[in-house]
């Protein structure tokens, strides 16, 4: 059984919590986040070719800028999440200071930029442009919705099957 | 030829060789010329050049030392992590050595101050001690440190990630991924926010009856749950694990890439740190019941002491008082809880309570039933008839002095016995039947007289009178007693004539002079 380190990042009430939510069975209470910065939930993944994967999936506090990220969580990650609120453009400028962060860091590891609150369509405020921007510094950039579902679990899935391919222990 | 040849220059000799020769002797100058030191030539040559060098006056470790040094300085100055993790299995191993002589050594200091100290457990643990043979500290450490480990980790420094896991049978596992994650992010979290240094590493929680232990390794720790106070031998347990786990799986676990499955083989390392101390059995041990047992044994056997005591105390004091001149112990009996004393006592003798107070015993403990007694020892002068032998044996002149003491008292002008006076008549039977037996046993003859007296200071016929009905009664009293006495006795009334005690003084003293005496005659 292969098991992995995913850490989730982002910005303060992008959401990060909800999608962990929508995608595991939590057993810590939350309340860890407030006191240690962290809390760690467990996900059994299977991958498009039928292997399992355990994640170990770290929900990190909500952050404005890298400098505030306890980077000794980080440690020893095969891959990240980078989340941003799609009805908050600042989080989205504060997802790529984090993925650029996190690059110089930890080269080769895997990520993706998860556009968070799609199904708010009247809210939404980021443009297919400007996601595409972004691209680069953050790797794919999927839309979800944790409140509906949707894309959460293409997105666990998508990155444990890279992290997977690109062992970074 | 010899002398021709050595004059001709060597180019023209060595063309003379045979041509193999010559090739064979080029081949050697080329290799001449061509010679130096490679570091090939010197890889060869220097493991037997070192051990040769090592052999003289000067060797060559000597030499290297401070080169040695140098260089362990320069490595660890650039990559102290080098150094640290190749020691890593052996240190743990000197650094355990070293420590448990110590711990040897307080432990011994603890046993001698232990010895010193009392205390009712530990008289118990050393009674253990003494009765199983095993060492006192032992059995002290045995039953102040209890304690089971729950659940064995071994975490993956770097990622946090488990990768093995031992339990107990029967022990009930958390999700021990998230256990495991969580516990690495806890430590950081306690290392982030006391600002420790990076090497300072949280090794020990304590929370409720649990606590954790984590022993770290360059690549990997080990973290045990133990329900209750962890021994300190759990520790050199993980120690030892964490070490092996390194010396067997160091390069996997340093290459690690999520995959666990290699790690099957450290399960074996991390089962021996599944120790636990035994409590004892379910429910614990009857300490009360042994204690109130206890307490009422001790009550028991203290009150059994306390009554052998008073016991010897009693007979001692009744012997002495038997042996007082003057007094006669006639019984001693227990009546309503409380130890009752019939004597005979002379007016003349120390009394009861004197004697009592004399020998420390309290007067109160007894009840004493006292009735007067003329004493031969202090009033001397048993008659022995004219014509008896000369020698009469002392032990019956013995019983005939204490025969002749006893006094039994009647009533004012009467032949009624006074109240009380049984226990003088039955000793007065004993004494006569023992002296006749002995007597015979002598080969003497003994009679005895009841002489029965009256109170008064004149002889006159109602004394003789009422002093022969006293003589009387006394016979057919010893009558009843011992019917076969009688051949023995004779009853004589000598009314006033032989006053028992003086018979103008108190009424007290006169009153024994209502009475019959006895008056052994040897024949």
């Amino acid at each position: 059984m292969i098991k992995k380190k995913l850490c989730l990042l982002g910005s303060l009430g992008v959401g990060k919590t909800s999608l962990i939510r929508k995608f595991v069975l939590n057993v810590y209470s939350e309340t860890y986040l407030c006191t240690v910065g962290v809390k760690v939930d467990k996900k059994i993944v299977r991958l498009r070719d039928g292997e399992d994967v355990i994640l170990m999936i770290w929900d990190m506090e909500g952050q404005d800028d890298f400098s505030s990220l306890a980077d000794t969580y980080l440690r020893g990650l095969s891959g990240y999440l980078c989340v941003a609120d799609g009805t908050r453009p600042e989080t989205l400028r504060t997802a790529l200071s984090i993925c650029s962060s996190m690059n110089s860091m930890f080269q080769g590891v895997s990520s993706s930029l998860l556009v968070n609150k799609c199904d708010l369509t009247d809210r939404w405020a980021v443009t297919e442009e400007e996601c595409h921007d972004l691209a680069p510094g953050c790797g794919r950039i999927l839309r979800t919705s944790a409140k509906l579902g949707i894309g959460v679990e293409e997105a666990f899935v998508d990155i444990a099957g890279r992290m997977v391919e690109r062992p970074h222990g | 030829m010899a002398d021709r040849r050595a004059g001709r220059p060597i180019d023209e000799r060595l063309r003379e060789l045979d041509p193999r020769e010559r090739q064979n002797l080029d081949a050697l100058a080329k290799r001449m010329r061509g010679a130096r030191l490679t570091p090939r030539l010197v890889g060869e040559t220097l493991p037997e050049a070192v051990l040769i060098g090592d052999e003289g006056s000067r060797p060559l470790s000597r030499s290297m030392t401070g080169i040695t040094e140098r260089a362990i300085a320069a490595s660890v100055e650039d990559n102290p992590e080098a150094l640290s993790t190749a020691l890593f299995p052996i240190i743990g191993a000197a650094i355990r050595k070293a420590l448990n002589k110590m711990l040897a050594e307080m432990m011994e200091s603890m046993n001698s101050g232990l010895e010193r100290a009392f205390s009712f457990k530990r008289l118990g643990w050393r009674f253990e001690s003494w009765k199983t043979g095993t060492p006192f500290v032992e059995i002290v450490l045995r039953e102040t440190l209890r304690y089971r480990v729950e659940h064995v980790f071994l975490i993956h420094s770097k990622t946090g990630l488990l990768l093995r896991e031992a339990s107990p049978p029967g022990v009930v596992s958390p999700d021990s991924d998230m256990v495991a994650s969580m516990l690495e992010a806890v430590r950081e979290y306690i290392k982030d926010s006391l600002a420790l240094a990076k090497t300072d590493a949280v090794q020990s929680i304590r929370t409720g009856s649990y606590a954790l232990l984590v022993e770290d390794g360059p690549y990997a720790s080990i973290a045990l749950f133990v329900r209750g106070s962890p021994d300190p031998s759990l520790r050199n347990a993980a120690q030892e694990a964490v070490e092996t786990i390194h010396l067997r799986l160091g390069s996997r676990l340093k290459s690690f890439s999520g995959d666990v499955g290699p790690f099957e083989e450290a399960d074996p390392a991390l089962r021996r740190c599944l120790l636990s101390q035994d409590t004892r059995a379910p429910g614990g041990k009857p300490v009360y019941a042994i204690v109130a047992l206890s307490a009422i044994l001790l009550a028991a056997m203290t009150a059994v002491g306390f009554g052998i005591a008073a016991a010897r105390s009693r007979e001692a004091f009744e012997r002495a008082l038997d042996e007082e001149p003057g007094i006669v112990l006639v019984d001693s009996r227990r009546s309503r809880g409380r130890r009752v004393l019939r004597v005979l006592r002379d007016p003349g003798a120390a009394t009861v309570a004197e004697l009592a107070e004399g020998m420390g015993v309290d007067a109160a403990a007894f009840v004493v039933e006292e009735e007067p007694y003329w004493s031969p020892e202090l009033r001397p002068g048993v008659p022995v008839a004219e014509d008896a032998p000369l020698v009469v044996p002392e032990e019956l002149l013995e019983l005939a002095r204490r025969l002749g003491g006893i006094v039994i008292l009647f009533e004012q002008d009467s032949g009624e016995l006074r109240t009380g006076q049984q226990a003088a008549i039955r000793a007065a039977g004993d004494l006569l039947s023992e002296l006749i037996g002995k007597s015979r046993a002598y080969g003497l003859d003994v009679s005895v007289d009841i002489v029965g007296h009256a109170a008064g200071e004149v002889q006159d016929e109602a004394g003789l009178r009422v002093s022969e009905e006293r003589a009387q009664k006394a016979l057919a009293m010893f009558a009843e007693l011992n019917a076969p006495l009688v051949d023995y006795v004779r009853p004589v009334g000598v009314g006033v004539a032989e006053p028992v005690a003086p018979t103008d003084g108190a009424e007290d003293e006169r009153a024994l002079n209502r009475s019959v005496t006895f008056k052994a005659i040897f024949r």
